[in-house]
């Protein structure tokens, strides 16, 4: 939804730069940053590319690919297909959608390190350097990194206008190619870039990328007008201002701590003893950092009066601990109590602005209104103190002594005037506190005024007039003793709004001489759709344009660096049908005009009925059996696509058959139209403007997914719209109340048929062909579940005993929409899930109890969604989404339990084995050493009875004696086993059988007579079994067992059929 | 020829025999032998062990080794009776290296089980013709004694007959007959440094004791022969060692037995032997030179503290003392004060506290 026209529109905008100079820019988002990545990126795009071209049309796929080495790095692939084969006229469709697609798409640009950005952390707004924010991931080199803390930028919607805080993705560094230029505007405000990085303008209606370079006086660049403010703070930590040294001036105290806190202290302290001078008195002091504390001083009085000091709290960290308790400040004269959160009111923010701006005439006026307020009683606050304690606790009001409230106004404004700032938690508080603030600067915020000499106290006004949805102009100006002032004024409306964004003109645009910086900065800020930006300025704030990357980038890209790195142009051979003839096209992208372009074709000879073959020769390496290998991205692509046969040929000429496993294809997913429950407001309006519906009520109902009459009709009240209405009426403002709407109703979940997966059965079969030699393989398909509106699902599989080292870590196969995933593991969520399991329960070896285990194993997990989260545009890894982490650990832990059951049983039955080997080499000797030292004789026979016994077994005993005119054989049976046993006795008849007691089943198998009893016997339990038997000699009386494993059983054979029956 | 013993021993393997034939596990019990499972007999004065038994049977695969081990073992001491032959510990050792699923790991396994065999059938391994190793250990004091040699019988004076090197216990005392003594009391040291400090000093012709070498952890014959002065010539025996947890194991073996040898408490424990150093208590008072404990010190004297043959207050407090100073001290410390220090000064107070002199 709503990336296709973003596709087409980027698609014009790239045409325009030449395709070669963008190629080498942005190799490494295209994954060709590499030599030996570069092959397999290629590969991967192709195998991609004709898995989609045969499922699609009904083909169970048999691809082949094979890697030539022509000369030293440099090899051709060769993919091939039994798709439908393409015909001449849709190649610059095929390559060119490939190339321009909406896969493929990513400027880099970058902004100098100094340059500001506007973040928000831990709900606190700041401006950063961008070198130093990103210097913190990446490092001291080039490169792109997570950011794996919660950390927004201010980002606008395209469609809307509308500034949103959105999660900073990537940090990225690179080396400067290009020139920096410094855009200026006419209202002051300033941003330093590289010269082909975006900002934004807005012609003929659209808002549109604009070059840096390409700026001239007069143009018009997108600057916001109203950056949303935080969530409204309201009380601040007074400890967390003030340093332990600063507390300690200040004398303060915290006081009705808990018990348990001041005992902590002797946790956490070390137990000194000391004695003073010469006298025996001993004193024994908690040590605590560099403070001493007596043991006396915490039981006579921090106990008993329930304080600590205040700079005790601050260097153990104690502030939160602390939040709801009283500060007392303890001076000669008196004793004060006030909160230590301190209440944030207009008040505070009106002495901050006073402060700030030196109207000290104003603060005192204030100051005493404060005080005259009524002042509480002790026993209204609860605090039982000495008599000469004041409580300063004023109903609703301030409440900080003087001593400290100046202190504190100090501290955080720093009023040297070249250094003043706007304190941090100003542009987190509510619109009225700020509203005060902007007030206590320039008494009419309607025409705001003020003249500082701080730049950054100038930066500062402008975003918190920008929060208060006004615009300002900044003047820099050089006074005479040759320092800055700037001057800010309110900017007129204007009449270029939109949404939260205006515009402004541009003044100059320079290109910087002197002072290049070697390494440029940017971020990634994925916004809806194709919005991705973020406001920088070191005065005021302008929007910037942000680099993207997209996943898989088509077999084109492929094409163009084989193109770029070894000249020769790529050979397609396609046949549609066996009765047409196969054509080859030479195909080569023209990096000017950036179009592929046939540059020859003829009719050739080609075994295959249809089907398309792609030949590139590019530059690379091949390494072999790494885990990031061509083979083995084949191997998984084989196990979770175990309808598809894939042929591979490696440069060494070996052939390896990924054989398929499934004769059916995949069933073909649903397409499904949007879900309400996540929607972006920007889609929706879209969806809006383009609906051919006529009322918005058949426009919920038609238009998407799971909205029923009854939804509508809930949406309807909770939105208080007329659902009569056109849609394409529907403005921002009402389309938002729609989208509020949504939130409200209960939806019904998205169906989930829109989903593919793999199968339990298909994977338990794709990863028996590919690990044939293992043991055990569970699988498990999850149902499907909903994060944020997306369908998802988890499926999970394990192969045990594979033919891998047992002291090595498991392999894990990743898998995305069963595409497999094969860098970035240490970032994956489907990592730190295996990771956080205790294997240990399913009998894998996992010392230590986390991390992967190691063992000769195989664990694949696969997750679809028709949104799957990925932690990079790279789409290496998954992000950490609740919902799926917890399905994930659900799925591996199912098929955990499966192995661990069977292995379990396995090792028990493996020790009962050793045990009873054992023993039977044992037994005999220590009989025939009783026998030597005694001089008495002892049976084997003697034996078995005693082995049966200690290792818990079936014993079979059978012992025949001749009578006058037959044979008597008695089989007796004990059962030594703590557990029930149902067994059957077999034995062929060479012999007649004149009776047999209890009568078995008799069957005549092959010519010979079998017969066979079926015995149960509990714990301990003894049965036996009588035979009369007429024979010449003594009668062979070969007994077989079947229903107890070989451990088991002592005195008989057991075969085949015998399940373990426990 | 040797019958009697020789029917003791077949005896287990009848058991063994009738248990096979029972269709039952083969198994036997013995005494447990571990410091919970020691008593002390008020009788006869020693610890002995217990009541307390455990098992020894073939279900278990460690069972069954053990089991088919004692076997062969009997078996190789039958014929050895039989034939009126004799092996120290060592070559029985070597001797199961033909054994195959009975070959013995390391000699402390077999001395182990021979001990076991000595318990189940109330001999001692002299009667199974078992002897150690020649110890080395030596006494010197006035003493005359008639000793069964191989080469016939020798009378030996232990002060005049033998070098400075003293009079070589053999291997079973047992064979000695004291003909005469000058002697007033016994007294056993640990450390060869100490013997020959005393020896160099005259102390035996001073003070007309007898000087037991101990070697360390005394060997049965040093402890049999120790107590045999004790009974026989009824003379008080007192023990010098070290001040650390191993010496006052030396002490309690010789006074008390030692675990695992408590079946042979009796014929070789010597309730009455008096300690006379190097105690915790001496190093304050004597000020001696130390070392500090080891973590292993520390543990054996916690161990020691849960020993009931430790369980009196002199121990209890010795022990306790010694774990708040955190210090051991060794004999040769009083040598501090000079040589003669410990024959002039430091054992006479010690003998004398004891009213052994």
């Amino acid at each position: 939804m709503g990336e296709k026209p973003v596709a087409e529109e980027l698609a014009k905008n790239q045409r325009k730069i030449s395709i070669a100079e963008f190629f080498e820019k942005n190799r490494q988002i295209l994954g060709f940053d590499s030599t030996t990545r570069s092959l397999i990126t290629a590969v991967k795009e192709g195998v991609d590319n004709a898995l989609d071209a045969t499922e699609e049309a009904g083909y169970l796929p048999d691809i082949y690919v094979e890697l030539e080495e022509l000369k030293d790095d440099e090899y051709q692939i060769t993919i091939e297909d039994n798709g439908p084969g393409i015909v001449k006229e849709e190649i610059p469709r095929i390559f060119g959608k490939l190339l321009y697609g909406s896969r493929f798409h990513k400027f880099v640009q970058s902004l100098t390190p100094q340059q500001e950005i506007l973040i928000k952390k831990d709900e606190e707004v700041k401006f950063v350097e961008i070198g130093k924010l990103c210097d913190k991931y990446v490092g001291k080199e080039p490169g792109t990194e997570d950011i794996d803390e919660e950390i927004k930028a201010p980002c606008f919607n395209r469609k809307t206008g509308e500034i949103k805080w959105r999660n900073i993705t990537h940090a990225i560094k690179h080396r400067r190619k290009n020139e920096v230029y410094k855009v200026k505007t006419k209202n002051g405000r300033e941003i330093k870039v590289t010269g082909n990085h975006s900002l934004f303008t807005f012609k003929n209606g659209e808002i549109k990328e604009v070059k840096a370079e390409d700026l001239d006086r007069n143009d018009k660049i997108l600057a916001p007008s109203k950056i949303p403010s935080s969530s409204g703070r309201d009380k601040l930590n007074i400890l967390k201002y003030f340093n332990p040294d600063e507390l300690n001036q200040h004398n303060l105290f915290v006081s009705g701590v808990s018990k348990r806190l001041v005992e902590k202290i002797k946790e956490k302290g070390t137990k000194v003893v000391k004695y003073e001078g010469d006298s025996d008195r001993q004193r024994i002091l908690y040590k605590i950092k560099d403070m001493e504390i007596r043991k006396d001083t915490i039981d006579f009085v921090y106990l008993p009066e329930k304080i600590l000091p205040a700079n005790l709290i601050s260097k153990l960290g104690w502030e939160d601990e602390v939040k709801d308790k009283n500060l007392l400040s303890v001076s000669r004269k008196k004793e004060e109590f006030f909160p230590v959160s301190l209440k944030i009111d207009e008040d505070l923010v009106k002495i901050l602005g006073y402060y700030t701006t030196g109207k000290f005439s104003s603060l005192i006026k204030t100051l005493d209104q404060v005080k005259s307020n009524k002042k509480l009683s002790k026993r209204e606050i609860g605090i039982k103190k000495g008599k000469n304690a004041v409580i300063n606790e004023y109903q609703g009001k301030l409440n900080l002594n003087e001593d400290l409230l100046l202190s504190f106004c100090k501290k955080i404004t720093k009023t040297r005037t070249g250094n003043k700032k706007v304190p941090n938690f100003i542009f987190s508080l509510k619109d009225f506190l700020q509203e005060e603030y902007l007030r206590s600067l320039s008494l009419n915020v309607e025409k705001f005024r003020l003249s500082t000499e701080s730049r950054r106290f100038a930066r500062d006004i402008s975003l918190l007039l920008n929060m208060r949805n006004k615009t300002c102009n900044l003047i820099e100006k050089q006074t005479e003793n040759n320092s800055k002032t700037y001057q800010i004024t309110l900017k007129q409306d204007s009449i270029d709004q939109i949404g939260d964004l205006t515009l402004l003109e541009v003044s100059k645009t320079q290109k910087i001489i002197e002072n290049k910086p070697n390494y440029v900065y940017d971020i990634s800020v994925p916004g809806s759709g194709k919005d991705e930006n973020f406001m920088a300025g070191n005065k005021g704030l302008l929007c910037a344009k942000n680099s993207r990357g997209q996943q898989g980038v088509g077999i084109s890209a492929a094409v163009l660096y084989g193109q770029l790195t070894t000249g020769k142009p790529a050979k397609v051979v396609s046949s549609i049908s066996p009765e047409e003839p196969a054509h080859e096209y030479e195909i080569t992208i023209d990096t000017e005009k950036n179009e592929p372009e046939i540059v020859s074709e003829r009719e050739v000879d080609w075994t295959r009925p249809h089907g398309t073959k792609i030949e590139l020769n590019l530059t690379g390496m091949y390494i072999r059996g790494r885990k990031q290998s061509i083979y083995n991205y084949l191997k998984d692509t084989a196990i979770v696509n175990s309808h598809a046969r894939i042929t591979f040929v490696d440069p060494y000429g070996e052939k390896t058959v990924f054989e398929r496993a499934v004769s059916e294809l995949p069933e073909k997913p649903n397409e499904i139209k949007p879900h309400p429950e996540g929607i972006e407001l920007g889609t929706l309006m879209k969806m809006l403007d383009e609906t051919e519906r006529q009322k918005i009520s058949s426009f919920l109902k038609k238009d998407f997914s799971k909205v029923g009459r009854k939804t509508v009709q809930k949406i309807g009240e909770a939105s208080e719209l007329d659902l009569d209405r056109d849609p394409s009426d529907i403005g921002r403002k009402e389309a938002k109340k729609l989208l509020n709407a949504f939130e409200e109703v209960k939806l019904i979940s998205p169906p989930t048929d829109c989903l593919s997966p793999i199968q339990e059965e298909n994977i338990e079969k794709g990863l028996k062909k590919e690990y044939p030699d293992a043991d055990l393989i569970e699988a498990t398909t999850r149902s499907s579940d909903v994060y944020s509106g997306n369908p998802f699902l988890v499926e999970a599989g394990i192969a045990y005993g594979v033919d891998e080292p047992e002291d090595e870590k498991i392999d894990i196969l990743r898998f995305a929409n069963r595409v497999p995933l094969l860098y970035q593991k240490g970032g994956c969520l489907i990592t730190k899930v295996l990771k956080s399991v205790d294997w240990r329960r399913y009998e894998l070896n996992q010392p230590g109890g986390s991390g992967i285990p190691k063992d000769n194993a195989v664990l694949l997990v696969h997750v679809a969604s028709t949104n799957i989260p990925f932690t990079s545009e790279s789409k290496d890894a998954i992000a950490k989404v609740d919902k799926i982490e917890k399905e994930i650990e659900r799925a591996v832990r199912e098929v955990g339990r499966s192995i661990g059951k069977h292995l379990k049983r396995q090792k028990k039955m493996s020790k009962r084995k050793n045990k009873r080997d054992t023993l039977a080499k044992i037994l005999p000797d220590l009989s025939e050493k009783v026998e030597e030292i005694t001089g008495r004789s002892i049976e084997r026979d003697d034996l078995d009875p005693v082995l049966a016994r200690i290792t818990n077994n079936l014993l079979i005993n059978t012992s025949i004696s001749e009578n006058e005119d037959h044979y008597s054989a008695e089989i007796e049976i004990k059962n030594y086993d703590k557990r029930k046993k149902e067994i059957d006795i077999h034995t062929s008849l060479d012999f007649e059988l004149l009776d047999a007691e209890p009568e078995p089943e008799k069957i005549l198998d092959e010519d010979e007579l079998k017969v066979t009893w079926s015995v149960s016997l509990s714990s301990g339990q003894y049965k036996r079994i009588r035979l009369k038997i007429n024979s010449s000699g003594k009668p062979d009386l070969d007994l077989a067992v079947s229903g107890v494993p070989e451990e088991i059983l002592t005195g008989a054979q057991v075969i085949e059929g015998g399940s373990i029956n426990e | 020829m040797n019958e009697d013993e020789i029917e003791e021993m077949t005896e287990i393997a009848l058991e063994f025999y009738d248990q096979i034939k029972e269709g039952e596990v083969p198994k036997l019990d013995i005494p447990t032998r571990t410091k919970n499972n020691i008593e002390f007999d008020e009788g006869s004065k020693v610890w002995k062990y217990g009541s307390k038994k455990s098992t020894r049977s073939a279900k278990s695969i460690r069972g069954a080794y053990r089991l088919l081990k004692l076997l062969y073992t009997i078996h190789f001491f039958k014929s050895q009776l039989e034939e009126d032959r004799s092996s120290t510990l060592r070559e029985l050792y070597y001797i199961s290296e033909n054994w195959e699923n009975a070959k013995f790991r390391e000699q402390q396994e077999s001395d182990k089980l021979i001990e076991d065999l000595e318990i189940i059938t109330d001999l001692k391994r002299e009667d199974f013709h078992i002897r150690p190793e020649e110890d080395g250990a030596t006494i010197v004091g006035p003493l005359k004694l008639k000793e069964k040699t191989r080469r016939g019988k020798r009378e030996i004076h232990c002060q005049k007959d033998v070098g400075e090197g003293g009079y070589q216990i053999p291997n079973n005392p047992d064979r000695i007959e004291f003909l005469d003594h000058d002697a007033d009391f016994v007294i056993a040291i640990e450390t060869g440094g100490m013997r020959d400090r005393l020896v160099e000093n005259g102390f035996d012709e001073n003070f007309n004791a007898i000087i037991v070498h101990l070697k360390g952890q005394p060997a049965r014959s040093t402890r049999r022969i120790t107590k045999r002065l004790h009974n026989e010539l009824n003379l008080p025996v007192a023990v010098f060692t070290d001040g650390d947890p191993w010496s006052y194991r030396i002490f309690s073996s010789v006074s008390y037995g030692s675990i695992k040898s408590a079946h042979l408490s009796e014929y070789m424990a010597i309730p009455e032997a008096e300690f006379i150093g190097v105690c915790p208590s001496d190093i304050v008072e004597y000020d001696l030179p130390t070392d500090e404990l080891s973590e292993q010190d520390i543990k054996a004297l916690e161990s020691e503290l849960s020993d009931p043959r430790f369980d009196t207050d002199f121990w209890r407090d010795e022990i306790n003392l010694q774990l708040d100073l955190g210090k051991k001290s060794e004999q040769q410390s009083l040598a501090k004060y000079g040589l003669d220090y410990v024959t002039e000064t430091y054992l006479p107070e010690k003998l004398s506290e004891k009213n052994i002199i």
